[in-house]
């Protein structure tokens, strides 16, 4: 192990151990012993910066998301003459496809043209000298012409600007004493880079909070083992303030890495649970969902798949209607999930912001307050339309009572649709007109203007208070009563639970050796992708052919590598072993596959965290027909961690 | 925008106190001590950014107290548990949040403003207030908001920590020195208030029109809503004393800087000024005169020092903050009387106070913003002024604001002259009715009250100008007929039954039986115990006592209040009589009717009751003049025995008496015959008054 940083810190969080509280008190701390320096704190969402600055008043704390931060940290620098050559540097390939357009792509030409319309000209010069700053876009997309940067682009160029001038980089941490990260494990390696290499070498202490076990997207690749290595992991949260002694323990049986072994809070200590954590088995898993709901209504049940969990909630053909979007198909930045369970604040979808934002004035509006309605307008702007809502004289305000009531019967009648709702919000001009025509015209919206705002309801009222949820739901959100159905999932999501099980019934599983494994394990199969130039998923018999060689080397080094590795030895040996015996293309591809090992890794991290969420009651529901292997073993393994057979 | 109302709750004396407010001047008038600089300490609070917030004093004392008392025990028996800290602040906290529990107070009730404000709904710009809409009604056009000042827990739970070794001491030696402990406890019990008001936070709210449904809003935000300003025209003049010559200058400059046209009117000043400055040479003249010889010195240290310091070189800036500067101090506002001018001081301070109040309100008025409530507080105009010129500025203040459509005024006073010269309905007259405790009475109210009564309207109208000011700063109100009564009751105040009577404000009214009734519903109003001494007046012709029993009396007072509590528009005198006997002391609501009963000789005026006790012989006795006359000798008292006929009595003697009064009276305080002489109804009237 590499000796550790006296600046650095990595505080392990686990589900239940008060992060956020220990967030906000360790600011608050640092405010008060040192007055008069700079604290930085990142968060994941606008939602958690606004929730910490609630409590956190003062003028020397920055808290925002990375891209907050990054616009206003580093707007200073886009205007530069330096900066702007590195962009073009950096994206003049980018820009020089897009102004060829070979794929004949009818969304760039028209770009094209418009480009062309009012420039004249369209070529890598012209843009060049058109472009007189860059800018966060805060969109999906580069927008390239102009130097709008995207979500990702923001972060990947801004890294590239603090490799290319160590004085920029130098600046945060003169500027910080205390730099605090949220949520680390889904923070993008070059973010957490930036502030490594800034903070390198000085006083500033950096602070990282989150847990690997609660890893939910796919943002960091794993290239910041070296340095987390690095990290003062002293200051653990080991207190877990959620569960009772049973999931407390079983927890930590499931985490199996002693030095992050929980303790629970006095309180918790008190209570204790209706019974054992237990597993169910069932051939029949809808009907035993049923009878366990019965006996105690206040479950909340874990799916895996959003369809039976959004049906559960009432709201199908919401979900449904959103998941057919391309938009939001696999691969893309956001899913239909993250679209519909994402508060309005950091919602990335246009038409749910809105939809999601009037959802949270139903309450104002039929508790009276509408005072806090009329706030509402006023903080979106760019969402409302002042016409609509702006209040001076008192009939201003006895025509704003009319829209009101003429929205809001709207989710009163359970056969209006979102279409209907928003006739009546046009015909109000309550919503901005731009905003309003960009969610009109996506064509891929058509489909949700079908669904009935009482579904929106459910959603929402759903999200509050949430009785059904996927495994991989939003953080953080706890039961008294939780139901982990098991269940396995070749598509998006990927996951192997029963494969996970069968695997945990035989070895002694640890998320850091694991985690270890698959990151080198990728490691090596990406350094193939590289030198056969294609992905593997990609090989057809005859690139296979082309590059047998290679690839054979390459399973035989791999062999050779993880000749004794357990996880390896489980998952993947048989695969390889069956390519020597008959080496062909799909046999090289099945056995180079990342997902064999990412389902059986995220299984793990997904019942962990579904456990987790337990309060007090913990059941899960397995499906006799999908039992990998002999379950004797499995039996053996999860009566040994703390559960009950049943 | 203009406030309604203010609804205060549970601060300092005010236990419930509801203000309304007038659209243009609202006129608060109180004795000392009624309440009225706390009033305004509050309006300072609440609506103005930079004053000091609530503190512990501006807690209810009763509530104080009480909670003191009920927790002292508790953090008692908490500190000598021995348990470790973190677990008594727990305990402390637990059960100062218990508010389960019965009758013991866990909390002091917060002290609550709830502030409505109302708008013209063909006028007014209700952009600022959109945001706090809570009532869509089509008639309504007002906001209401709510100002508290309550424990915040967290913060209680930490000042409780900073201060638990402070506590720990205190009650460490509690507990091992018995005898002080009395006043140990006082200490710690103030310790405990202390520590509960620095635990609270001023929060603000808006809510529905029943303050029910509430919402949270920022301070920042709800001050914004506010345009406030006081001035306290007593104390500002006092308090600068020594650059009192300045102040109205100074005003005078500030004011005229907000106008449009200043900076154009003084852009080209700075050049101009330096130029002749220049020209003077005068630079050169500063530098010859001191820094030559300072660079000598200078240059002295710096070889000491072995480095050298720098030169000190003069460099002449003139900018336009300079310019400002030099006018306020070029400008002297002086007083012009015929053809000499007199200097600012030259002035009597009430002068002084009446301009400067009058440069404050220019001021205040070029900051008024139509889209917010503009309010404007002056704290007793009337200092240092003499009641001719304390009439004529209020006077001219109530115009101000009664012209000025867009502020909103609050007058505190004193001053007879100033509530003169504000009309009923402006007036509220803030009173102290407890040791602990002030309320406000709303005079609008009481004018629509009697609006049905044209004649008690017309009453009060004349009223008014004459006696209304001393009833309305009055502690107690004695009301009687003639300079006679009023001699002689002054004259018995000075004993020392009437010690506590001395030291209260008592207003002294004057009036007759036919309209002492009028003053009843005022008098009520304000709740403000009053004695009514007045004459039992039958018809004077009868000539025996029985005549005397069957006649009624002229006394509208009386045969009015015989109505009330008898149900008899017009007894006879032996009703009067029976009812005096029944109880002593007529006492209707807060007033007590004084006049002649039975025990008092048949007598229908004070004369004849005083010449009659004293003789002890009835108002109608006939007795020779020869011995009147031997007994006014005897003792020297001054009155009339008539030259007709041989024999006469009390009766005639008083008749003929009646332009000697004030001799009479003279004549018994200066013989000493006043205890021999004073009748029972003055003096259980007066005793009453004085419980």
């Amino acid at each position: 192990m590499a000796d550790s940083l006296k600046n650095c810190f990595l505080v392990n969080a686990p589900a239940g151990s008060g992060k956020t509280t220990q967030i906000k008190a360790m600011v608050k701390k640092c405010i008060l012993e040192n007055p008069r320096d700079n604290i930085l704190c990142i968060t994941y969402t606008n939602r958690a910066a606004d929730e910490l600055s609630r409590d956190v008043d003062a003028k020397n704390v920055f808290i925002g998301t990375i891209h907050s931060f990054l616009n206003s940290f580093m707007k200073s620098y886009f205007s530069h003459r330096d900066i702007l050559d590195l962009y073009y540097e950096v994206y003049e390939d980018k820009i020089k496809q897009r102004i060829d357009n070979s794929g004949q792509d009818d969304h760039i030409m028209a770009s094209n043209n418009k480009y062309k319309d009012k420039y004249s000209e369209l070529d890598f010069e012209t843009v060049k000298k058109n472009i007189e700053k860059i800018s966060y876009n805060k969109s999906p997309f580069n927008t390239l012409y102009y130097g709008g940067l995207s979500h990702d682009d923001l972060i990947s160029f801004s890294k590239n600007i603090f490799d290319h001038y160590p004085i920029i980089s130098k600046r945060i941490s003169s500027k910080y004493q205390f730099i605090f990260i949220d949520e680390y494990q889904d923070t993008m390696s070059d973010v957490l880079k930036i502030f490594y290499n800034s903070v390198a070498g000085s006083n500033v202490q950096l602070y990282l909070f989150g847990d690997r076990m609660q890893q939910i997207y796919k943002n960091y690749d794993g290239s910041f083992e070296e340095q987390f290595e690095c990290f003062d992991t002293t200051q653990a949260l080991l207190t877990n303030y959620r569960s009772v002694t049973d999931v407390v323990l079983l927890l930590n049986n499931i985490y199996n890495d002693s030095p992050f072994n929980q303790d629970n809070s006095p309180e918790m200590k008190l209570l204790s649970a209706d019974f054992q954590p237990r597993i169910v088995i069932t051939d029949n898993i809808s009907t035993s969902i049923d009878d366990i709901k019965k006996s105690d209504s206040n479950t909340l049940v874990l799916y895996l798949f959003n369809k039976e969990r959004f049906s559960d909630i009432g709201a199908l053909n919401l979900y449904q209607a959103f998941d057919c979007m391309e938009k939001y198909s696999f691969g893309k930045t956001y899913s239909a999930v993250n679209v519909l369970t994402t508060h309005y604040d950091d919602n990335p979808d246009p038409l749910m912001k809105l939809l999601y934002c009037l959802v949270e004035m139903v309450d104002n509006y039929q508790t009276q307050k509408y005072g806090l309605i009329v706030q509402t307008f006023k903080s979106y702007k760019s969402i409302f339309c002042e016409d609509g809502w702006y209040i001076k004289t008192h009939s201003d305000k006895q025509r704003l009572f009319n829209i009101l009531k003429e929205i809001f019967d709207v989710f009163q009648d359970e056969s209006k649709t979102i279409s209907e709702l928003l006739t009546v919000l046009e015909r109000n001009s309550i919503v901005d007109s731009v905003y309003m025509e960009g969610v009109q015209s996506d064509d891929e919206n058509k489909e949700a203007f079908n669904v009935p705002v009482i579904e929106l309801i459910r959603v929402v009222k759903y999200l509050r208070n949430p009785k059904v949820s996927t495994q991989h739901g939003v953080k953080g959100e706890s039961h008294d009563s939780v139901l982990f159905v098991a269940d396995d999932s070749y598509k998006n999501p990927i996951v192997h639970m029963y494969r996970f099980f069968e695997m945990w019934g035989q070895l002694s599983i640890s998320l850091k050796e694991f985690h270890q494994f698959y990151y080198d394990y990728i490691n090596e199969l990406s350094d193939l992708q590289n030198t056969i130039g294609m992905k593997i998923s990609e090989l057809k018999k005859d690139s296979f052919v082309k590059h047998e060689k290679v690839i054979c080397e390459k399973i035989s080094s791999i062999l050779d590598q993880f000749r004794c590795n357990p996880y390896f030895e489980f998952i993947c040996k048989e695969r390889y072993r069956q390519f020597l015996v008959k080496p062909g293309v799909t046999k090289a591809k099945d056995c180079l596959k990342e997902s064999s090992v990412f389902g059986v890794l995220s299984a793990y991290k997904l019942f962990y965290v579904g456990c987790s969420r337990a309060r007090k009651n913990l059941t899960i529901l397995m499906d006799q027909s999908k039992i990998k292997g002999d379950f004797e073993p499995q039996k053996n393994k999860f009566t040994e961690i703390g559960f009950k057979i049943e | 925008m203009k406030i309604k109302t203010i609804h205060i709750s549970n601060y300092r004396k005010f236990d419930n106190v509801k203000l309304n407010m007038e659209d243009n001047i609202t006129v608060i008038a109180g004795a000392n001590n009624s309440g009225k600089t706390s009033l305004v300490e509050l309006f300072n609070s609440i609506f103005n950014n930079t004053r000091s917030k609530l503190c512990c004093d501006d807690f209810s004392i009763i509530e104080c107290q009480k909670w003191s008392n009920s927790i002292y025990p508790i953090v008692y028996s908490a500190f000598t548990t021995g348990k470790p800290k973190e677990d008594v602040i727990t305990d402390i906290c637990k059960e100062v949040l218990s508010v389960t529990k019965s009758e013991e107070v866990a909390l002091m009730p917060p002290i609550e403003v709830k502030i409505q404000v109302d708008y013209n709904g063909n006028e007014d710009d209700i952009r600022h207030f959109a945001d706090y809409i809570m009532e869509f009604e089509p008639n309504n056009t007002s906001f209401y908001f709510i100002y508290r000042y309550a424990l915040n827990v967290e913060l209680f739970r930490k000042t409780l920590d900073n201060e638990y070794e402070k506590f720990l001491t205190r009650f460490i030696k509690l507990t091992r020195d018995e005898n002080k402990e009395i006043d140990a406890i006082r200490i710690i019990k103030e310790m405990l208030v202390l520590l509960y008001a620095n635990s609270c936070e001023e929060t603000a709210n808006f809510s529905d029109k029943a303050y029910k449904n509430i919402v949270a809003m920022d301070m920042s935000s709800f001050k914004s809503l506010f345009n406030y300003h006081n001035i306290m025209a007593g104390r500002n003049l006092d308090d600068e004393s020594s650059d009192r010559t300045k102040i109205l200058s100074k005003n005078m400059i500030d004011i005229a800087s907000q106008e449009d046209d200043w900076k154009d009117l003084i852009k080209n000043l700075p050049d101009q000024i330096i130029q002749p400055i220049q020209d003077a040479k005068i630079q050169e003249k500063v530098r010859i005169a001191s820094l030559d010889t300072l660079s000598e010195t200078m240059e002295a240290i710096s070889i000491t020092n072995g480095g050298h310091a720098g030169n000190i070189v003069i460099d002449m800036n003139v900018t336009e903050e300079a310019v400002h500067s030099l006018l306020k101090s070029i400008t002297c506002a002086k007083y012009q009387a015929d053809d000499h001018y007199l200097s600012e001081s030259s002035q009597g301070l009430g002068y002084s106070n009446l301009i400067y109040i009058h440069l404050q309100l220019e001021k205040f008025r070029k900051t008024i913003d139509p889209l917010i409530v503009n309010f404007f507080v002056i704290e007793e105009p009337e200092a240092h002024m003499h009641p001719q010129m304390q009439n004529v500025f209020s006077q001219y203040l109530i115009n101000y604001y009664n012209r000025e459509k867009g502020i909103q005024g609050v007058l505190t006073t004193h001053s007879h002259e100033v509530v003169r010269t504000a009309s009923i309905s402006q007036l509220r007259v803030l009173r102290q009715v407890s040791p602990f405790k002030c309320n406000t009475y709303d005079l609008r109210e009481f004018q629509n009250s009697i609006a049905s009564n044209k004649e008690l309207l017309d009453f009060y109208d004349w009223f008014y100008t004459i006696n209304f000011p001393d009833i309305i700063f009055a502690d107690k109100i004695i009301m009687y007929e003639g300079d006679t009564e009023r001699m002689l009751i002054k004259y018995i105040l000075r004993s020392k039954e009437f010690e506590l009577l001395r030291s209260q404000y008592v207003s002294f009214v004057q009036v007759g039986g036919a309209y002492a009734y009028n003053y009843k519903p005022i008098i009520e109003f304000l709740g403000i115990k009053s004695v009514l001494i007045t004459d039992l007046d039958y018809d004077k012709d009868s000539s025996n006592i029985a005549d005397v029993l069957i006649s009624g009396t002229t006394n509208t007072t009386i045969n009015k209040f015989s109505e009330i509590i008898l149900d008899n528009p017009a007894p006879t005198v032996q009703v009067l009589y029976d009812w005096k006997e029944k109880s002593p002391l007529i006492v209707v609501g807060c007033i007590c009717l004084a006049f002649q009963g039975k025990r008092d000789y048949y007598s229908r005026t004070l004369e004849e009751a005083m010449l009659a006790r004293h003789y002890g012989v009835t108002a109608l006795d006939v007795k020779l003049k020869k011995e009147w006359i031997e007994k006014r000798n005897k003792d020297k008292l001054k009155f009339v025995i008539p030259r007709e006929g041989d024999e006469c009595s009390i009766r005639t003697i008083v008749l003929h008496t009646s332009n000697r009064k004030t001799d009479f009276m003279y004549s018994v305080i200066l013989n000493n015959l006043v205890d021999s002489m004073l009748p029972a109804y003055i003096k259980e009237a007066l005793l009453w008054l004085t419980a």
